[in-house]
């Protein structure tokens, strides 16, 4: 009976040097590393650092390393647009459809497809077939002969036998769907960034030809003669022209915790600032409340301070 | 049959010393064969099966893909469990099967049933299981870079592209024949592409559709054979080529005819080089680069297979373009040949210290030597053994061979047959000598043995262990038993044969003393006398000697409570890994830039040699990261160029820490290479207690999640309470009103591959050069795509001509959305973690799982699940608890069935916590933290307590049973005993003295092992030496005093 508690004692001192050392397990096994115990040190720390977790604090230098850049916000337009693919047509009463008055042999053909020709200039001479005359097909506008049908010895019958286009001006066909319709009013910009032109919608066309959309049409200038009718081209429409109160860049804007932000800075330190969006345009974006003018806001990268606020969030899942 | 073996020893001691010869010849053989590396392999058996699903979004990734993978694996057998990751663009299902399920098996049967399956899987998707290669897997990195002024056949400087394809199609095809490698992963740069981005405005204006654009590719990109024709008897091959070779070939495919005109690609489209839309990328020192990384085949040796990829590497050089160059920037060598430089010094120096120790105490060279010779021979024979066992070489395995634990039986019988030899004189016949060497072989032949055969058992419970302590521990103690078991098996068979042959007198070549001497008494050395006389000082005062071991013990046990504790020490793998974490949804090149900018601030510290990255998902995911998450790899000089070679790497460490903190938007996690790899392929809940929400709508989930955890914060100690982030990756989804699509005669169809095609991509074939394959992509220019407001009004294209846009047919929504769908079981579930502090382990999780099944309230279809290191702790638990004690009873069955005699028995067995409080105090006095590796030394110690009491009681009993009176056969057993008994302690003492005082790479794991040893043999021998004589004097009085009183 002497010998139990040696017993014990050694019972207990080898269980203890493994199962304590199994327990040392969970110690070892929830922290990354070595340095767990500092990392710990650390994340309170952190916590402690955004204590509002709205805010951050970052050195200027830190700040310019980053390219982290401001500007102040201040009143300005917001032109909001819609992005349209449209059509460059020719207006109806720029291209005509020549045909002889009355059904004749062609005798004459003076012009050919290309051929630019004035107004009253005549283009072919027809024999009647009823009263045996003659008589000039002339041009009823200034343009080009874009098609022709006509050539000595044929008989010009009620087919055309010229086609003829005025170019100088174009319309732009601007399909409107029902759901852009409220949109899109007469009077409204209209740029083509491929062109390089700005014009205005004059009228909008009911749907037509069983097509649900309505025409916007805007008139084109073209003085060199360079715009193809046919051709299909991104118009961009200023639907609404508003002066915002306050405005930003739109890069300045960020989803955080489910609201639209823009990160305020105030002597290093970075809020981020709920606020209410208005217009919007390519560039600019109208916020009705939550920054006040001459408020300095975050512009380039300002992802990283949204991305610093919420990093002791960032977790390695796998 | 053990007196036959040594009787035969003894008489073809010739032919046994020939037959070591067998022994070297077969352990340096099976060296070429054995696996080394630096730490154990701790993965457990998994397969990945990696889904690529380009352009797929979490949930469709999980609902199309990675359910119908996870059902086809169902029963298969063996299997553990499988978990699931759908990612954008990626299903990744892992299975994990039992421990010591055959890998090849284990693939060959996933392949079957996903070759089942193939029809249920969205079309074009192929699901492709990962390398075979384990966490230790990946063991060489190199970035691929060009000089600044190298210039590509065109002109252009090496961008990330060039590179990528110089890596892709002339680097990896040859590095993957290496021998030993399972796969070369990519990441970084991006894929060549040709794109064709057509304007939608043309398209529109000739009337032509993406599908027509796509079709008109294809059927004109291809050569056709045509048969052959004979001609004048010659066999002629008729065969028609059209493949697509250059950009320009491809501008001037025809699409279609409009009118007379003909309409050419060039006509609507941009044909350009382009990028792909990547998942990952690569940083190297604050650019980006191409970064490749091999991974082992499982079972190959790391340091073959990496010298190889080293070499192949050199010879690829030369086949570069010009100015391309490549740099290894990993290479797990470098460790393996550390680790093992370490463990070399450490077995080496302790070698010599055992053979000085040896010849000290037996004052005889050859005997010394004999002794030592041991220690190669067992050292040949264990890794033989390891070979044949398949146990592989590291820090662990080798780190707790202790030469002069493998000794102690040969030193036990040849300081007997010394001690005899110089007793009986030097005019002996041969015949006697023989006999002699039989005699005292035969003679301490039991207790050597039985010392041995405890120190085995010992290692036991570490058997025992299962999960990841299994696999880190069981060849450590596979290697001691090995080890444990050749050498015992010599020391009776080589050992004996070898005084028979080389000993032809106890005194030895070197003895000066005259031989002859006819009385053990004769040949006191003075330190004998010396312990003679404390002795019976202290058998004088037996309950005070017993009072004060007693007392040390009790002290020993609440100092031992004072001990830190840490599961295993880490091993410093010299580099550090880092990963940098970024919220979710931060984009690829916003990920890149706070990359480069850290990078760039890690690269001032003096001490680093270099850094690369790796962010999000490498061409195979085999750690499928999000673009937020980057690991960095930090590698560091040799401490001899750091400007303070003295300063320790958790300083560095911290300083910088602080230092990146400082940069905003990360948040980092410091770990090491290898550790880091673990953590990602095991992967389980690395915290206390993981509470699991299983069920199918992922925002009831996220509730439950939130409530649970709410819940958690509210129980006393819980910590770090964590809730899986599954959400707020942004998404912009387009929901299709299907009443206008009706009304427009389209289908969702329509609109989801036209949105797919503008801003994903459609392939539309491939351009051959050589041997690369250059994808056709038809995608919509980048202004376009990038623009929310474009793609709104993107036309779509009516059957009868003309078009609707996009916003008329569909909403488009910016929403947050599932960032990762989890799943386990083949159920979706969140993990809710929680570390507990300053609280019992138990008694939390009873209360939170009381709490839980009142307070929260689960809609049915869903459930908890606890798990969490809390299950391996208290299954590792369980399992000690009752084999620590059955092994403990085994030691005293052996002893007691060694001596008839329980009391004996327990004499000896109190050498253990003796030893323990040795090791208990120079633990406390180096401020070491108990930890696995500090018990496998006190396992050891107590082996070799209970060796040293059995050697003396063994010889006290002889002499009672010769009827030597109780006083004087204790003094004289214990004074005769001591020389052994110090023999042992000291060599397997001073053994392990490198070893605990040794800094380099991969000693923090051993110290801690060789200071408790050290520690407990000096406390054991110091006690064993007065305790275990007195307790045995004491004892036996009274029975004695009994006994007489009786008669």
């Amino acid at each position: 009976m002497m010998y139990r508690p040696h017993t014990l004692a050694i019972c207990l001192l080898l269980s203890l040097s493994l199962t304590v050392h199994a327990s040392g397990d969970h110690e070892h096994e929830e922290g990354h590393g070595h340095s767990h115990g500092k990392e710990h040190g650390h994340e309170g720390e952190h916590g402690h650092e955004h204590e509002h977790e709205n805010t951050t604090k970052i050195s200027a230098a830190m700040a310019t390393a980053n390219g982290i850049r401001t500007a102040i916000a201040s009143s300005g337009t917001v032109n909001a647009t819609l992005p349209i693919f449209a059509t460059l047509v020719v207006p109806p009463q720029q291209e005509i459809q020549l045909s002889g008055r009355f059904p004749g042999l062609i005798t004459d053909v003076r012009v050919a497809p290309g051929d630019s020709v004035k107004k009253g200039q005549t283009l072919a001479t027809i024999e009647s077939n009823e009263s045996l005359s003659r008589y000039e097909v002339r041009s009823p506008i200034s343009g080009v002969i874009s098609d022709s049908h006509a050539a000595s010895g044929n008989l010009a019958s009620s087919e055309p036998l010229f086609v003829i286009v005025d170019l100088s001006g174009l319309w732009l066909e601007i399909p409107v769907h029902p759901s852009q319709r409220t949109q899109v009013t007469a009077g409204q910009p209209v740029t083509l960034p491929a062109h390089e032109i700005s014009t205005q919608i004059e009228s909008i066309a009911p749907p037509a030809h069983g097509r649900p959309f309505w025409r916007a049409r805007a008139k084109v200038p073209n003085p060199h003669g360079d715009l193809t009718p046919g051709e299909v081209t991104l118009a961009h429409i200023t639907t609404a022209e508003t002066v915002a109160q306050v405005r930003v860049e739109n890069r300045a804007l960020q989803n955080h915790e489910g609201n639209t932000v823009v990160f305020v800075h105030h002597d290093g330190e970075y809020e981020a600032r709920p606020v209410t969006t208005g217009a919007s345009d390519e560039k600019f974006t109208e916020i009705t409340a939550g920054l006040n003018p001459g408020e300095e806001y975050v512009t380039d990268n300002s992802y990283l301070i949204k991305a610093d606020i919420g990093k002791s969030g960032a977790a390695h899942q796998h | 049959m053990l007196n036959a073996i040594i009787r035969l020893a003894v008489e073809r001691r010739f032919m046994m010393l020939a037959s070591s010869l067998v022994l070297i010849a077969a352990g340096l053989w099976s060296y070429r064969y054995l696996p080394i590396d630096a730490v154990p392999d701790i993965t457990n058996v998994q397969v990945q099966i990696n889904t690529e699903a380009t352009g797929y979004s979490p949930l469709e990734a999980e609902q199309r893909v990675t359910f119908p993978v996870e059902t086809a694996l169902y029963g298969l057998p063996q299997l553990e469990y499988t978990r699931s990751l759908s990612r954008y663009g990626l299903s990744q299902v892992t299975v994990v099967f039992k421990d010591g399920t055959d890998i090849y098996h284990a693939r060959n049967l996933i392949d079957q049933r996903l070759g089942q399956i193939s029809d249920a899987l969205p079309e074009g998707l192929k699901p492709v299981m990962g390398p075979i290669s384990t966490g230790l897997g990946e063991i060489f990195s190199y970035t691929v870079t060009a000089d600044s002024d190298a210039r590509q056949s065109d002109g252009s400087p090496y961008d990330a592209m060039a590179l990528r394809t110089v890596q892709d199609w002339i680097i990896r095809p040859q590095l993957a024949q290496v021998a030993g490698v399972a796969e070369i992963n990519t990441s970084g740069g991006f894929e060549e592409q040709i794109h064709i981005r057509p304007d939608p405005a043309l398209l529109l204006q000739h009337q032509i559709t993406v599908p027509q654009l796509v079709s008109a590719i294809r059927r004109n990109n291809s050569n056709r054979g045509a048969g052959y024709i004979e001609v004048h008897g010659e066999q002629q091959l008729v065969r028609a080529v059209g493949q697509l070779k250059s950009i320009e070939d491809i501008r001037d495919t025809v699409v279609a005819r409009n009118g007379t005109a003909i309409v050419r690609i060039r006509d609507l489209a941009e044909v350009t080089q382009g990028e792909e839309l990547r998942t990952g990328a690569a940083t190297r020192g604050g650019s980006e680069t191409v970064l490749g990384s091999a991974m082992m085949l499982m079972g190959e040796n790391p340091k073959e297979v990496a010298e190889a990829l080293e070499r192949r590497l050199q010879d690829i050089a030369t086949s570069l373009p010009d100015g391309v160059t490549t740099e290894v920037v990993y290479n797990r060598t470098d460790l393996v040949g550390k680790t093992l430089a370490t463990v070399q010094t450490n077995l080496l120096e302790g070698a010599l210290l055992v053979i000085f120790v040896l010849f000290i105490m037996l004052r005889n060279l050859r005997a010394a030597l004999i002794t030592a010779a041991v220690i190669p021979l067992a050292m040949l024979a264990t890794v033989t053994g390891m070979v044949q066992t398949g146990v592989s070489a590291n820090l662990m395995s080798l780190g707790a061979l202790d030469f002069g634990l493998i000794v102690d039986g040969a030193v036990i019988i040849v300081e007997n047959c010394v001690r005899r030899l110089s007793a009986s004189g030097s005019a002996l016949t041969l015949r006697e000598r023989l006999e002699l060497v039989y005699s005292a072989t035969a003679e301490v032949m039991k207790p050597s043995l039985f010392g041995v055969a405890i120190i085995t058992l010992v290692y036991i419970p570490i058997f025992s262990l299962t999960g990841i302590e299994g696999k880190m521990f069981h060849p450590m103690a596979a290697t001691v038993v090995i080890a444990l078991l050749s050498a015992m098996i010599i020391s009776i068979t080589l050992v004996p044969a070898a005084i028979a042959v080389f000993l032809r007198n106890g005194t030895g070549v070197h003895h000066t003393e005259p031989s002859g001497a006819s009385s053990v008494e004769s040949k006191r050395y003075g330190y004998q006398s010396l312990y003679e006389r404390l002795l019976r000082t202290a058998l004088g005062v037996p309950v005070m000697m017993i009072g004060s071991a007693a007392l040390l013990i009790v002290g020993a046990l609440i100092l031992s409570t004072r001990l830190g504790s840490e599961f295993i020490p880490q091993l410093d793998e010299g580099d550090i890994a880092l990963h940098a974490l970024r919220i979710p949804g931060t984009s690829l090149q916003q990920s890149l830039d706070m990359q480069v900018l850290l990078e760039e601030r890690l690269l001032t510290f003096p001490e680093v040699k270099t850094v690369f990255s790796r962010l999000g998902t490498p061409e195979i995911a085999t750690d499928p990261m999000p673009p937020n998450v980057a690991d960095t790899f930090i590698i560091l000089k040799p401490k001899a160029q750091w400007p303070d070679p003295e300063r320790h790497k958790a300083d560095l460490v911290e300083q910088i820490e602080a230092s990146v903190r400082e940069l905003p938007g990360n948040n980092y996690e410091f770990t090491q290479p290898i550790q880091m790899r673990f953590n990602e392929l095991i992967s389980g809940v690395r915290a206390d207690l993981g509470v699991k929400v299983f069920g199918d709508d992922l925002n009831q989930l996220l509730t439950a999640a939130n409530a649970v955890a709410a819940l958690l914060n509210s129980v006393d100690g819980s910590a770090d309470v964590r809730v899986e982030q599954v959400t707020g990756l942004p998404v912009l989804t387009l929901h299709p009103k299907r009443q206008k699509l009706a009304a427009y005669g389209l289908t969702v169809d329509d609109i989801q591959s036209l949105l797919s095609t503008a801003v994903g991509g459609q392939q539309a074939g491939l351009i051959y050069r050589g041997d690369q394959r250059i994808p056709l992509v038809v995608r919509f220019p980048e202004s376009l795509r990038r623009n929310t407001e474009l793609i709104k009004a993107l036309p779509v294209p009516l059957a009868g001509g003309g078009f609707v846009p996009v916003s008329e047919v569909a909403d488009v929504i910016l929403a947050p959305a599932p960032a990762q769908v989890s799943r386990e079981n083949g159920k979706r579930r969140i993990v809710i973690s929680a570390n507990v502090r300053g609280r019992d382990l138990g008694s939390f999780i009873g209360e939170v799982q009381r709490r839980a099944m009142s307070e929260i309230d689960l809609p049915s279809g869903y459930w908890l699940e606890y798990g969490g290191t809390f299950e391996q702790l208290q299954s590792a638990e369980k399992t000690l608890r009752w084999v620590v004690p059955a092994t403990l009873a085994l030691i005293l069955f052996v002893l007691v069935s060694a001596f008839g005699n329980l009391r004996d028995a327990l004499i000896i067995f109190s050498g253990v916590p003796l030893a323990l409080t040795g090791g208990i105090f120079l633990l406390w006095l180096r401020d070491i933290p108990m930890s696995i590796s500090a018990a496998v030394g006190f396992i050891a110690l107590s082996g070799i307590s209970v060796l040293n009491g059995l050697v003396m009681l063994t010889f006290i009993r002889q002499l009672r049973d010769q009827g030597v009176a109780l006083r004087d056969a204790v003094i004289e057993g214990a004074t005769r005993r001591l020389r052994p008994v110090l023999m042992t302690a000291l060599v397997a003492g001073l053994g392990f003295v490198p070893m605990a005082l040794n800094t380099g790479i991969g000693a923090e794991v051993q110290r801690p092992l060789a200071t408790v040893v050290i520690g407990g043999i000096i406390s054991a021998t110091t006690l064993t030496l007065f305790v275990v004589p007195v307790l045995y004097f004491w004892l036996h009085r009274r029975s004695h005093n009994k006994a007489s009183l009786s008669r």
